[in-house]
């Protein structure tokens, strides 16, 4: 047990593969193709039990490290450039890591029926992309960082490209090149950070908590920055960054879209909060009103562009766009509320979008077709779907008792909080309208009025899987919604510190603020 | 006489090659192994040889040949590389019918160059090795004779050829009548101050006639058409022996003979190495045919090789060998796998024949995947972590510019390497294929290749401690 726990983050990162090898070595044949779906799902599902423990051992003694990570493991990996394999784990990655585990288990299932042909590659592919997902979140050295972040780009773009519908060629491109450009501008960036680290200390080391204490000179944080920026700004996407999302998600399988907009997404963000704002604080401050512009137009832009969708998938894209905005909102105000408000959005995000996408990929798999003309009345035929669609619509669109609404809360109170950022959280506030306006004609259209089609009279409602897929994320809705203090009490000290790096004066006023608004926090930030 | 046992592997090597010369017209043309399994075991015990002498260090021949950690290492490589293609050429040659015995003969005598270029420590027998192993590729990419393609590459390479070894033998002379002396440590001790007319002038034509081995721009012309016309596994052959050949001996000119004057050729290189990279993605993008799409690729990458001898430091000179073994891989890899979809008559090597391959041989596209990733530089592969010291190398030697530039080129680069995927696993193919019979020399070369494109890629380590030593024993 011991060993487990010592290993945990290796063991969550790589027991996906465990399954690949288990598939690639099943028997082939159409018959044996249930097995292979089985395998994937009992890998998925256990990798997510597996990573309970992260969350139940959190805050044992025993893991935790002298720099205050927790389950951290270190070993030697490339000498010559000083690059060490080195993992670990705080607040955030913590719970962006169990929404991996949870939403690429719930990917897998999605995929049951929906995926009939080279059922192999499929699962191989989605398992991959599970552990370059996972290990980009635990990573703490650079280049590990960068490995994974690449390398989970291989198994997302063949899955656009095979399993995808009619444009998927140009989509996966797309993405792919989309990505991989902002990637290695941002390598640019790392190998800066690397050599001026080294000219200061005399030590080659690619390790983020190394490169969190170096007081860097203005303009170079300037010039890596802006290659942050454009790394991670393509992948959360900001605008206006963003055309290779609406065309990706909308040609992604359904699974993928799930992973798409629940992790990968995250994975810019968490960038950011992980990278930018803590190594470069001065040119996060530099570059913050043009930050805040941007993620003011994204979110304002994209739920606009919603509203104009007349495919459902491409609708839920774009509001992806829009809600991903004030994500970085709240995190680029970096205020102690505001940022973690932003990062419980991020989580927030990846299972309303996560669901909303498995939503339309149910009614897509029964008629093969995205286009909301298509659909009218399906409250008639499909109750129990029409139940889980209005709980997730409410989710997104932020309904007190239900998650959406604590995030964007969050932002908008952090962001109004501080005199200057004032005027940028009133145009986001308008989001939040536009935002219920979309999503509520959205099911308006789609849900109520007269099942005019004839192929709509006899549409079949949620199985026992499909529900399976949606009780977790509901009740997750809910309880972030209800109780929101299991989750932020993870984010108070990795927060603080962040708060800390980027505006120490902020934090002697607020400090008293903060605990109290944190909705219910309890306990002092401090004393976490 | 005792000095012989520095060359002891060239000596094998040689008399391996004259052996299969006098057999070969005793055996049966249409499906002897004999010549085949004679060049692999020369090559294994040259190899062995190599090992047995692993540490010494060592000057013979009054100065001519220098045996020490780099050689040695080059001499691993390039028997390595060797041995696989040799491999990988036996089924193809009894599909073509050209099963001759000469085949491996040539092939012996062009490593036997190659090796020489790397021991040489004097620019004479430099010239010998160049000559060497150019006079048997200019034959081998011939070889098939009634295939005119062929016989256009392999004239198109020997009048080309034949100029640019004239430039260096120029380029020697000029600094003999400058230096007296041909030797590698006797011009770096009298090639110190800023150089005059002369020096410059034999330095920029030795230049030039290794530019023109390493496909460096502008000397690259040459390289799409006879990659694309010679044989598929003399294209595999140049594009990594041959090539690595040319690199190491580069490496062992400029910075032993030259090291001096490197303020000069670090110039000349950083334009080459811009021009080379640029040159070759922007030209590989609009390719059709694989063979070529290729065959610019490999342009591309000496281009990121000129990039470690831009940095003039050892961390680049380390970073070159690293690359050299990564590239090498990833190319035998990726031109056995084009050898075998090529069929009977070597013509099937238009991207359109890769269409479906995806679904008809899941494990040639799955590899030829590895092998397109490595080359475009995706992590945890070699070629990604090959690029990543290179790149490093340079910026450690405040060539910031060079290193924006190069990231632009990996980054254009992808969008070729990546159609020929799209083609591979995501369009359904047209008609029924017969199925290709896969034989297991090629196997096995593609099996090798893909597993250490993929320890390398995650391990670096391992090698790149081989190539410091190398660099230090080298280089100093």
């Amino acid at each position: 047990m011991d060993f487990f726990m010592r290993n945990i983050l290796n063991i969550v990162t790589y027991f996906p593969l465990v399954g690949v090898l288990l598939i690639i070595l099943w028997p082939k044949g159409k018959e044996h193709e249930d097995g292979i779906r089985w395998i994937a799902n009992l890998v998925g599902f256990i990798g997510f039990v597996i990573s309970l423990p992260l969350m139940l051992s959190f805050d044992n003694p025993k893991y935790i490290g002298a720099d205050g990570m927790r389950f951290g493991l270190d070993h030697e990996w490339i000498t010559a450039i000083g690059a060490r394999y080195h993992l670990g784990i705080d607040g955030i990655s913590l719970l962006l890591t169990l929404l991996t585990t949870l939403l690429g288990s719930i990917a897998i299932l999605s995929s049951w029926s929906a995926i009939q042909e080279r059922v192999r590659e499929y699962y191989c592919y989605l398992l991959l992309l599970q552990t370059g997902m996972i290990g980009v979140f635990v990573a703490l050295d650079f280049f590990l960082f960068y490995v994974f972040w690449e390398v989970m780009l291989v198994p997302m773009y063949f899955l656009i490209g095979i399993w995808g519908s009619e444009r998927r060629l140009y989509s996966a491109i797309k993405f792919f090149l989309y990505t991989l450009f902002g990637s290695v501008v941002m390598l640019l960036g790392i190998l800066a950070l690397y050599f001026f680290q080294h000219s200061q200390t005399g030590v080659w080391s690619f390790d983020i908590l190394r490169y969190q204490r170096l007081s860097i000179p203005a303009e170079l944080q300037w010039w890596v920055f802006l290659a942050f920026f454009l790394g991670f700004a393509i992948k959360v996407p900001m605008f206006p960054f963003h055309t290779w999302l609406p065309d990706a998600h909308t040609d992604a399988p359904t699974a993928a879209s799930v992973i798409l907009a629940g992790v990968l997404l995250k994975m810019g963000t968490y960038g950011f909060v992980r990278i930018s704002l803590p190594v470069l604080p001065q040119a996060t401050l530099h570059f913050l009103p043009w930050m805040m512009t941007l993620c003011v137009i994204g979110i304002i832009y994209g739920a606009l562009v919603a509203m104009m969708q007349k495919d459902w998938k491409r609708l839920v894209a774009y509001s992806s766009v829009s809600h991903l905005g004030f994500c970085m909102l709240g995190v680029f105000a970096a205020t102690p509320v505001a940022l973690q408000g932003g990062i419980l959005q991020m989580i927030n995000h990846g299972i309303s979008t996560g669901a909303l996408f498995l939503i339309v990929g149910i009614v897509y798999e029964r008629r093969h077709t995205r286009l909301i003309a298509e659909y009218s009345g399906l409250s008639h035929v499909m109750p129990l779907y029409a139940t889980v669609f209005l709980i997730m619509t409410m989710s997104s669109i932020g309904l007190p008792a239900l998650n959406g609404f604590i995030g964007e809360f969050m932002i908008l109170q952090g962001v109004f909080g501080d005199n200057n950022l004032r005027f940028w959280a009133i145009l986001g506030a308008s989001g939040i309208v536009l935002g219920a306006a979309y999503m509520l004609w959205l099911y308006q259209r789609t849900m109520f009025g007269k099942v005019d089609k004839p192929e709509n009279q006899k549409l079949q409602d949620l199985n026992l899987r499909e529900l399976a897929t949606f009780v977790p994320l509901i009740i997750l809705a809910f309880w972030i919604g209800l109780y929101p203090k299991t989750f932020l009490q993870y984010l108070d000290r990795p927060v603080i510190q962040i708060v800390q790096r980027v505006r120490p004066g902020i934090l002697q006023g607020q400090e008293i603020k903060t605990t109290a608004v944190v909705m219910k926090s309890g306990q002092s930030t401090t004393e976490r | 006489m005792s000095d012989f046992r520095y060359l002891l592997p060239e000596v094998i090597l040689s008399v391996v090659a004259s052996l299969i010369m006098l057999l070969s017209p005793l055996l049966d043309r249409k499906d002897s192994n004999t010549p085949g399994i004679l060049s692999g075991l020369g090559l294994l015990l040259a190899t062995a040889a190599t090992l047995l002498t692993w540490r010494q260090r060592a000057l013979g021949f009054s100065g001519m040949v220098l045996i020490d950690g780099f050689s040695q290492l080059s001499r691993l490589l390039l028997y390595g590389i060797l041995f696989c293609v040799a491999i990988a050429a036996i089924d193809f040659l009894k599909r073509e019918q050209i099963n001759f015995g000469e085949f491996y003969a040539l092939l012996l005598f062009a490593t036997t160059g190659a090796s020489l270029m790397v021991v040489s420590a004097d620019l004479i027998l430099t010239f010998l090795g160049i000559e060497i192993l150019s006079i048997g590729t200019y034959v081998l990419a011939g070889f098939k004779r009634e295939d005119p393609r062929c016989t256009e590459a392999s004239l198109k390479y020997f009048l080309l050829g034949g100029f640019s070894t004239a430039f260096f033998l120029y380029g020697v002379a000029l600094l003999y009548g400058k230096t007296t002396s041909t030797r590698y440590q006797a011009l770096a001790t009298s090639l110190q101050t800023v150089p005059d007319i002369l020096t410059f002038t034999g330095l920029t034509l030795i230049l030039v006639g290794f530019g023109f081995k390493v496909a460096m721009a502008p000397f690259h012309v040459w390289t799409p058409d006879v990659y694309e016309g010679a044989p598929t596994p003399i294209t595999t052959f140049m594009s990594t022996g041959s090539k690595i050949a040319a690199v190491l001996a580069f490496v062992r000119v400029f910075y032993m003979a030259l090291e001096g004057l490197n303020k000069e050729w670090g110039d000349i290189l950083w334009v080459a190495a811009v021009l080379t990279m640029f040159l070759g993605n922007i030209a590989a993008l609009s390719q059709s045919n694989i063979k070529r799409l290729l065959a610019y690729s490999s342009i591309a990458h000496a281009g990121y090789l000129l990039i470690g001898f831009v940095s003039r430091s050892r961390f680049g000179v380390e970073a070159i060998l690293f690359y050299t073994l990564s590239y090498a891989l990833m190319n035998l890899g990726a031109f056995t796998v084009v050898q075998l979809i090529s069929r009977q008559g070597d013509n099937r090597v238009l991207l359109h024949d890769y269409v479906g391959l995806g679904t008809r041989h899941r494990w040639l596209a799955v590899s030829l995947s590895l092998f397109l990733f490595s080359l475009a530089g995706i992590p945890a592969t070699a070629g990604f972590m090959g690029k990543l010291f290179l790149f490093s190398a340079a910026a450690q030697s405040g060539l910031y510019w060079l290193v924006v530039l190069a990231v632009i080129n990996s980054a254009i680069a992808v969008y070729y390497y990546i159609r020929i995927i799209v083609l591979m696993f995501m369009r359904e193919p047209e008609a029924k294929e017969e199925t290709i019979r896969i034989p297991l020399g090629a196997l096995a070369v593609i099996t090798v290749a893909a597993l250490g494109t993929l320890v390398l890629g995650i391990f670096p380590t391992i090698f790149m401690q081989a190539a410091e030593a190398a660099t230090v024993a080298g280089i100093g």
